[in-house]
């Protein structure tokens, strides 16, 4: 950081900045500025307010929906009050919001299923405008036996104790361990499928692994683990990475 | 750095909901676009083919918002840079932000008013000589509407002055802001317009915007141009040619061919104004 870009602590102007911005974050604290006029100094704190919610309800339109009027302009203002967001671009600050909502314990009467909804509204933008694009590859059924297979950045397994993808304002709230697997897909839409636990522990896996995984393998040691039918799983998993390859979701590492 | 292309006449601030539409054809009428590089930076998807099949026809110019140029916090060159390959990505000519600050150590979104000290001047005008350093090009700064001044040691017509002439950089003159201000802090505004540097205007900006109930104007681009507005640009054409200008709709963005009246109106009065000026940068 050069010098002559930054201000000194006892500068004026740093002073005059400060003492504004922190009453635009938090006017119940921090009152108005001397000798500003508070009628006019309101116009700010209301753009800047209206401002970020109107990003927040595009980025969680659901959350928006599902929270009380007070509860969403609770959540704003804390926001403001206690986390610093560093992102310049305005897309990213979706990623800027998740991570204040995991950073507060949050309040009794929120709901529970606030987190995860947040977190699968937060991947489906983050998938939506992710750089990468699919891998394009057409694997044939040899390859998906026997190939080290890796999962597309633009599809991630995700596992939530709700039905994060179900919820709307008519919904009952009741917890169910939900397994997704959102992607991006060949039009750049974003989809999802859901998926038994068994495909998505074989999915995490390959998603989280370097080199890549041979899916009969993990298939086969899977059902030794837990004392079930080999052939079975490794027929049920291959169906599996067959939708995804249609989908062109995965594909094998070349050596 | 590939070869510029220079804009003239009329031109749209390009908003993520009109790409789609926009990227299927630009129609005539929109000489060129502009776009806040925060809103596409770092992008990809459908947004990013979007875009690229937008500055492929039309000539894109850049209008920051998040540099907080005259800001407390540290100046954040890695987005200067990341600003400067999106300028060569797509053949961008032109990069401006506004003379206000946005950060305070975080993001506020918003454009908060400076004040008009010697001080604001000096460390401005040397934070917008860095940005020009890294970008190999000179950039150009915009006068904001404000409703408040946290300190006048100088008027703003002297505090914009400084800082081009300090920074040597051009100027965004805004005319709607310029006619927002005059009414909120009682000046005149074409008096305004006559005391700014013409040489350094690359461009200008107009729109519409909303009145509140006790006579404040409040500037939110969400409505059309208002006649007076209207007048002071065919006046600022007189006095300082036919400044390439931008037509920017943020809100209650209605379908193109309203906004198309407005962009043919431009060219109208541009037209009628014998001063050609066309602008490289």
């Amino acid at each position: 950081m050069s010098k002559e870009t930054s201000l000194p602590p006892d500068s004026e102007l740093l002073a005059l900045q400060t003492h504004f911005t922190q009453h635009l974050r938090n006017p119940d604290t921090y009152p108005v500025p001397e000798g500003l006029n508070e009628r006019r100094v309101g116009i700010y704190s209301e753009l800047i307010f209206h401002n970020i919610s109107a990003l927040m309800s595009e980025f969680f339109p659901v959350l928006k929906q599902m929270l009380s009027n007070d509860d969403w302009d609770q959540l704003i203002r804390e926001f403001f009050i206690t986390w610093r967001a560093e992102t310049p671009y305005f897309p990213r600050l979706a990623e800027e919001f998740l991570a204040f909502l995991m950073s507060r314990p949050g309040t009794n009467h929120e709901p529970d299923y606030l987190l995860p909804l947040a977190h699968y509204e937060w991947l489906e933008l983050y998938l939506y405008i992710h750089e990468d694009e699919l891998p394009g590859q057409s694997l044939d059924e040899k390859t998906l036996n026997s190939a080290r297979l890796k999962l597309s950045e633009l599809a991630v397994p995700a596992a939530y104790q709700f039905p994060v993808h179900q919820i709307r304002s008519a919904w009952d709230e009741q917890e169910a361990a939900t397994f997704l697997l959102v992607f991006r897909d060949s039009t750049d839409s974003i989809r999802f499928f859901e998926l038994a636990p068994l495909a998505y522990e074989l999915l995490s896996a390959i998603s989280a692994s370097e080199e890549g995984v041979i899916a009969t393998d993990w298939l086969k040691d899977k059902a030794k683990e837990l004392g079930q039918d080999e052939t079975s799983f490794v027929t049920f998993g291959l169906e599996l990475l067959k939708r995804f390859n249609k989908e062109s979701l995965i594909y094998a590492v070349i050596h | 750095m590939s070869e510029s292309r220079s804009i003239q006449g009329a031109g749209l601030g390009l908003r993520r909901t009109m790409a789609s539409q926009l990227s299927e054809a630009t129609p005539d009428g929109i000489d060129f676009l502009e776009v806040a590089p925060e809103n596409w930076i770092g992008l990809g998807g459908r947004f990013a083919k979007q875009l690229r099949a937008i500055s492929e026809r039309t000539p894109l110019i850049t209008h920051g918002l998040s540099l907080s140029i005259g800001g407390p916090a540290p100046l954040d060159e890695d987005l200067v840079y990341a600003i400067k390959d999106f300028l060569d990505e797509h053949n961008a000519s032109l990069y401006s932000e506004h003379l206000s600050y946005s950060n305070d150590g975080g993001q506020l979104y918003d454009l908060l008013p400076m004040p008009f000290t010697e001080e604001a001047v000096n460390y401005t005008a040397k934070r917008v000589k860095r940005v020009q350093d890294i970008l190999g090009r000179r950039m150009a700064l915009e006068n904001v509407s404000y409703y408040i001044t946290p300190k006048r040691q100088l008027s703003e017509i002297e505090f914009i002055n400084a800082v081009v002439s300090e920074a040597d950089c051009d100027l965004l003159l805004d005319v709607n802001n310029v006619y927002v201000n005059s009414v909120n802090h009682n000046y005149d505004p074409m008096a305004f317009i006559e005391a700014m540097p013409a040489d350094r205007i690359s461009y200008l900006h107009i729109a519409g915007h909303y009145y509140e109930d006790d006579g404040l104007i409040v500037d939110t681009h969400g409505a059309d141009i208002i006649d007076p507005v209207w007048h002071l640009l065919e006046q600022t054409y007189a006095l300082v040619g036919n400044k390439p200008t931008l037509l920017e709709r943020d809100f209650n963005i209605p379908h193109i061919d309203t906004l198309m009246l407005e962009l043919n109106r431009i060219r109208e009065y541009q037209g009628a104004n014998v001063k050609r000026d066309v602008i490289t940068a």
